[in-house]
């Protein structure tokens, strides 16, 4: 009996009723944030009784309640994240809470050299910015042209990242790696898009500076998260000048849902209406058809599989000093990717697993290359915050890449001819890449952060392993200036045809660049932002392709300038952004060996957007865009080959002569109509509105003695299209 | 001995745990207790009052995460505070808030009004932000039809259709003719609307208010007048229509938004 007795007195649970007749007694304390600012309106409650209080302006909080015992003191406010305090009642002495904001808690905000668009809080571009700037054709790479940092070298969607390559910037597709995010290349760029910005939920992009979670890239990164689960069920119709599309979005019961998109385009109609500046036997055209199935079967639990099959055909002319003829490209590309991420406490697991496919036939003249890619990856995180204030992330990938190209490149640049002497190439082998990195943040009294992180990668091309230290803060100066700062070390293995011994170096080691970033913010994205940075880069090891395609190791470069981006409210009720870059840049010219400036030395690079709401449902917008010449390396003579009955081009020096600077104009306009249920959005487009006759690179007559511009496909052009939801 | 031990545990433990559940208050008590709490503060113009009740359903769903009426009172509250907000940098954050607590009650037990109320929210993302209006848009509309499928007869869609009607131009399908002949159907309906509680039961008023103002909009004085003195009659409190729509009605001053 006595045991019952204790039993009875001894459980802490029920012991709260038994004195539920007590007076009440007070519970008293104070909630502040991180910068030991008081938190107004927090709802603090006891979870045992739900007797609870807001704060008040000071902070502070007082609860009457009769439970005594252990109890759960809760601490809620929409902007912080919420904070669980055990204690025993009643307690005389005042409770403490510091809350941590939401915006601290889940993302991060504001890095050196990295942007991020869609709908969350910070985003530099909203999702309507991203598929609404003119002359990008809703593209996600044009629109990330608009950024600071990424040089307008050309009209396509390469991204030239601070004086890089484009391939040294890398696409990542919901953590899984894009084989080559460029589809349709041409001299002066690419047409189509990469990723329909409608596919996708966030997009983050960093010119530098970025964390030990990304390798094997060099200058650069994309990183695009697909859609989750539809919250509604929508249906999408497009038409425009370029093609059709339809995409469907379908909740199906409580926990998953499914996407569905298919386009076919067609440039054709197009150049019909507005005319080409070069002729296309088979007019750039193709499909896309992608598809999602995501299980949110928790708040923060998600298993998602992602897939998308592209096709690209094209046939265009082209006018060579040694060939005139046709460039043909048949090109095939697939991604599936298969993510899962959970949420235990505090432990944040990610893990997906992918599978990439790129087919490849291209032909003009001596060039005839088939080409089959596998790109297959695993890469899985685990974020574990011990502490408020502190996460530790550690995680790794592996990729196994298999390469199959067969055919012939020409054996020098001055004959491309059909009959030109080529190189036959037979490239059937695969490599695997490793890589494993740690990061740890640390939040310090709310106003700093520092990560810190390392990585090391192994590549059985170059058969070496790379140890990456980077290190990255964002520091608040007081009102809304934040000091960024980032500083690390970079590897990327150089493309696997390079290890080629016919073409390359099966020697090359991992090329190298090492970058500083420093900059500051002023403002927030949501009402005006003012961001600086100024960047320096140096570059070792790099593999670098000659005129004749033939490659050479051991480049060096360098690489310095300043990234300007300003957006917010202008006069007149425009909206606008601009972002400038400015940048000095050089590195070893493969074919004479002797430093010289990049082909991406693009020193000015400007592009300015504006959009203004007229009257209920119009809108107009306007792009200019601004860039220096680029480089290029001149012709100053040739002589005979009689054996090869071509003319031999001698070059001058590399790199010293720039083309004609860089102009364009676009408008655009949009009306959104309810149409019954339906709502329509019709929009059109004036691109090149002046015309302007840019001229993106120089071809040569048979005997070089003359030089002709080779003009940007851009004419002035109209283009319009209605998209309908459903 | 042990085995007697064991039975005296559980007993105790029988007769007591009962005594301990009675600390904390039921789902369904809470839900109506909060529902009451949110229609009093609304009709009263008493933020301080809905902020409370808006506490009590956040502490509500930390006990029940599982109870849809539950969040979707929550949601009910944001949206009440959110829409009595006038160019305040925090609405878009509650917003948020009502968005996800709607989501979460539909995804649990779906409702039309938690549907109807969905839409609402995006509407007042797109009066806050007109370029949104191409996202939200379709979103808004398919969040209505959902309601429409789920309640075809639940005056609370028609209300919340009503309203959205009359702050959305004639292009888009709005307009005071459109509001006007929604309204007409919302109160046709709140005269048999009779939900069991803790169901959502609120809205009469409200509905006389809105079919008020479209008179009033009209230029039909008499007939907004009444419509506001009917309002009356069913929330004698209603600070809104005594202290601001019938004055206006008398200075002429037309210019009342107060909610949407």
């Amino acid at each position: 009996m006595r045991r019952l007795w204790i039993l009875v007195f001894g459980l802490p649970l029920p012991a709260s009723g038994l004195f539920a007749q007590q007076p009440p007694q007070p519970l008293t304390g104070e909630v502040r944030d991180a910068a030991d600012r008081p938190v107004r309106g927090a709802n603090v409650f006891l979870l045992e009784t739900l007797e609870g209080d807001l704060t008040g302006a000071d902070g502070t909080f007082s609860i009457e309640t009769r439970h005594t015992g252990p109890a759960t003191l809760v601490v809620r406010h929409l902007s912080y994240a919420e904070h669980r305090v055990d204690l025993v009642t009643p307690r005389p002495e005042p409770v403490d809470v510091s809350l941590l904001e939401l915006v601290q808690a889940e993302a991060i905000v504001v890095t050196a050299g990295g942007y991020t668009a869609g709908d969350e809080a910070g985003a530099a571009l909203t999702s309507l910015e991203v598929v609404t700037t003119p002359g990008t054709n809703a593209d996600v790479a044009g629109a990330i042209k608009t950024l600071p940092g990424v040089q307008n070298v050309d009209e396509g969607n390469g991204l030239f990242v601070r004086g890089g390559d484009r391939m040294e910037t890398k696409l990542f597709l919901d953590d899984a790696v894009v084989i080559d995010p460029l589809r349709l290349e041409e001299p002066t760029g690419s047409i189509t898009p990469t990723v329909d910005p409608f596919l996708l939920d966030g997009i983050f992009f960093s010119s530098g500076g970025f964390g030990a979670r990304f390798g094997n890239a060099l200058s650069g990164i994309v990183d695009l998260q697909t859609q989750g689960r539809p919250p509604t069920r929508h249906v999408n119709l497009g038409a425009n000048l370029a093609g059709v599309d339809a995409s469907v979005g379908w909740p199906l019961g409580r926990d998953l849902g499914a996407h569905a998109t298919v386009s076919r385009w067609h440039v054709g109609p197009i150049f019909s209406v507005n005319g080409s500046t070069r002729d296309y036997p088979v007019p750039p055209q193709g499909y896309d058809l992608s598809g999602s199935l995501v299980w949110s079967y928790r708040p923060d639990g998600e298993w998602k599989t992602f897939a998308i099959r592209q096709s690209t055909d094209l046939e265009v002319e082209v006018d060579e000093a040694s060939f005139t003829g046709i460039y043909a490209l048949d090109e095939r590309g697939s991604i599936v990717v298969s993510s899962w991420r959970e949420r235990f406490d505090r432990v944040l697991p990610r893990v997906s697993v992918s599978r990439s496919t790129l087919s490849r036939r291209e032909s003009s003249g001596a060039l005839d290359l088939e080409s089959e890619t596998i790109l297959t990856q695993v890469f899985g995180e685990v974020a574990w915050s011990p502490a408020d204030r502190f996460v530790v992330t550690a995680g790794g990938e592996i990729e196994r890449l298999a390469s199959d190209v067969a055919g012939r490149l020409p054996a020098t640049a001055s004959d491309r001819s059909a009959e030109a002497a080529s190189i036959p190439i037979d490239v059937d082998e695969a490599g695997s890449r490793a890589g494993a990195f740690a990061e740890g943040e640390l939040r310090l009294g709310g106003r700093a952060r520092v990560r810190t992180g390392i990585r090391t990668d192994r590549s059985t091309h170059t058969d070496a392993r790379s140890w990456d230290p980077r290190v990255s803060a964002d520091v608040g100066l007081g009102g809304s200036a934040t000091l960024l700062l980032a500083w690390g070390i970079y590897h990327q293995v150089p493309d696997p045809l390079f290890f080629e011994a016919s073409l390359g170096d099966p020697g090359l080691p991992p090329m190298r660049s090492r970058q500083l970033v420093a900059g500051i913010q002023l403002g927030s994205p949501a009402d005006a932002l003012v961001r600086v940075e100024a960047y320096d880069k140096e570059y070792e090891d790099l593999a670098l392709a000659g005129l004749d395609g033939h490659v050479v190791g051991g480049g060096e470069g360098a690489s310095r300038g300043l990234d300007l981006f300003v957006k917010g409210p202008l006069v007149w009720g425009i909206d606008g952004r601009a972002s400038y870059s400015l940048v000095d840049a050089e590195r070893t010219d493969p074919d004479t060996g002797v430093r010289a400036r990049s082909p991406n030395d693009v020193t000015h690079s400007l592009t300015v957007v504006g959009a203004r709401p007229l009257a209920v449902g119009w809108s107009v917008r306007a792009a200019y865009r601004y860039a220096t010449g680029r480089p290029f390396t001149d012709v100053v003579g040739a002589t005979f080959d009689p054996e090869a009955d071509v003319f031999v081009p001698k070059f001058g020096d590399p790199f010293v002569e720039r083309l004609p600077d860089y102009h364009r104009l676009d408008l655009a306009a949009s009306h959104i109509r309810q149409i019954g249920r339906w709502q329509a959005v019709f929009y059109g487009s004036l691109g090149n509105v002046f015309d302007r006759k840019n001229v993106l690179e120089f071809r040569w007559s048979e005997d070089f003695a003359e030089r002709f511009p080779v003009r940007s496909r851009s004419k002035r052009s109209v283009f319009f299209g209605v998209s309908l939801d459903l | 001995m042990r085995t007697k031990g064991l039975i005296s545990f559980v007993l105790a433990w029988m007769v007591l745990a009962p005594v301990r559940l009675t600390a904390q208050p039921d789902a369904t008590t809470l839900a109506d207790s909060i529902q009451r709490e949110i229609v009093a503060a609304y009709v009263r113009g008493d933020d301080a009052r809905l902020a409370a009740a808006r506490a009590l359903a956040e502490r509500a769903v930390t006990i029940y995460p599982e109870d849809a009426l539950l969040h979707h009172y929550l949601g009910f509250s944001l949206y009440r505070q959110a829409a009595l907000m006038h160019d305040d940098p925090d609405q878009p954050r509650i917003l948020d808030a009502a968005e996800a607590a709607l989501e979460r009650s539909a995804a649990i037990r779906p409702l039309p009004e938690t549907h109807a109320l969905l839409a609402s929210v995006y509407g007042l993302r797109i009066g806050a932000n007109p370029a949104l209006g191409a996202s939200l848009g379709p979103r808004s509309s398919e969040e209505r039809s959902i309601a429409e499928r789920l309640g075809p007869e639940n005056p609370r869609v028609w209300l919340l259709k009503g309203i959205g009607a009359f702050f959305t131009p004639e292009a888009f399908g709005g307009g005071l003719e459109r509001a006007g002949e929604y309204l007409d159907r919302s109160l046709e309906l709140f005269e048999d609307d009779d939900p069991e509680r803790p169901l959502p039961r609120w809205g009469g008023a409200e509905a006389r208010v809105w079919r008020g103002r479209v008179h009033e909009g009209r230029g039909q004085v008499d007939r907004a007048r009444s419509e506001y003195e009917a309002a009356l009659a069913l929330e004698p409190e209603y600070v809104w229509v005594r202290g601001v729509l019938i004055p206006g009605l008398a200075s002429g001053d037309g210019d009342h938004d107060h909610d949407r």
